[in-house]
């Protein structure tokens, strides 16, 4: 199993063509040379190309099962939908010179396979934010999640929804 | 500029759907907490969702130019073929490699197929050209195939797509 790298090009037409290509696998011990590899692709590839690159990236795959759940109940027309805010005002601290655009826009994702079970607020669609797995899935994250913008995340409310697909 | 990741899940039914997320740029010194940082997550969504993770990936982002070139004939239709065989007979200590040997290729757009980077009269880059010959280095160090071998560059050739 490999990672997958690739190179986006934009055209004259404003039209855009994507390469992709099998590369090894990231870790942190070679993702630095790894991506020095890529630069070095690129300014090559530009040399024998005319198209201007939009974007690059290499994409770190970990594969899951794909067996499927058991539960009847596992449905992903039943989803989180999860609205924060970015809540950082600086993009660059402590120093704080560069001011985030997206300091405290909303946000929002949905989650699907949503288990309503126990998690939600009485007669509501709202979750219970201070029930323990609800608690625990918003530390998990606002730890790891960021806006757009790069800014830290405040879940400020989940709600059970449904959606077609 | 945040990194992407996407979360596949799959359900009772065999659906799938996916999760978008930002996280913080990954570099070599977060690489392991954000892994780290993701699992807690998945672990503690795990809780609150009855789906099966089937994939996930991150995405590390360079963002590029969002200019447009200017040459008209910088077009995404135009594009280099090439063509490259898996050169590496094992994978590690006892593990052969199944494609070992196999043909592989890519696409490259928007090639430039200017005087001298082309044979004689023929669709078939030269590869003794400077930049050609530049390329195919940068590719072999990078590119793998599916297995993770490594490349060996047979051809490259000017071809037309569709899209």
């Amino acid at each position: 199993m490999t990672d997958v790298a690739y190179l986006k090009y934009r055209d004259f037409s404003r039209e855009t063509s994507t390469m992709r290509l099998n590369t090894a696998n990231m870790t942190a011990a070679n993702l630095a040379a790894q991506q020095t590899a890529l630069t070095t692709l690129a300014a090559a590839a530009d040399t024998i190309t005319t198209g201007i690159q939009a974007e690059r990236g290499i994409q770190v795959d970990v594969q899951g099962s794909s067996t499927p759940p058991a539960s009847e109940e596992a449905q992903i027309e039943k989803r989180w939908l999860i609205l924060y805010n970015d809540t950082q005002q600086y993009l660059d601290p402590p120093t704080d010179s560069v001011l985030n655009p997206g300091f405290g826009k909303l946000f929002q994702t949905e989650w699907p396979c949503a288990d309503p079970t126990d998690h939600l607020q009485t007669n509501s669609d709202l979750a219970d934010l201070t029930e323990t797995d609800v608690a625990a899935f918003v530390t998990a994250f606002e730890a790891y999640v960021r806006s757009p913008y790069g800014g830290a995340v405040n879940v400020l409310e989940m709600r059970f929804v449904g959606s077609m697909s | 500029m945040p990194t992407q990741v996407s979360v596949t899940y799959l359900d009772y039914s065999r659906e799938t759907a996916n999760v978008q997320l930002n996280t913080e740029n990954i570099i070599a010194a977060n690489f392991d907490a954000q892994a780290t940082a993701l699992n807690d997550l998945l672990t503690a969504a795990a809780a609150i969702c009855n789906g099966v993770i089937n994939k996930r990936v991150t995405n590390i982002v360079t963002p590029g130019s969002g200019a447009a070139p200017a040459l008209p004939t910088a077009q995404r239709e135009y594009k280099w073929l090439i063509g490259f065989t898996d050169s590496t007979a094992t994978l590690a200590a006892g593990v052969d490699n199944p494609l070992y040997g196999r043909n592989f290729t890519v696409t490259l757009p928007t090639a430039e197929a200017t005087s001298g980077r082309m044979q004689t009269n023929s669709d078939q880059a030269n590869l003794a050209d400077t930049d050609m010959a530049a390329f195919i280095t940068a590719f072999e160090a990078f590119a793998r195939s599916p297995s993770g071998g490594v490349p060996d560059v047979q051809y490259i050739k000017l071809v037309g797509r569709n899209i």
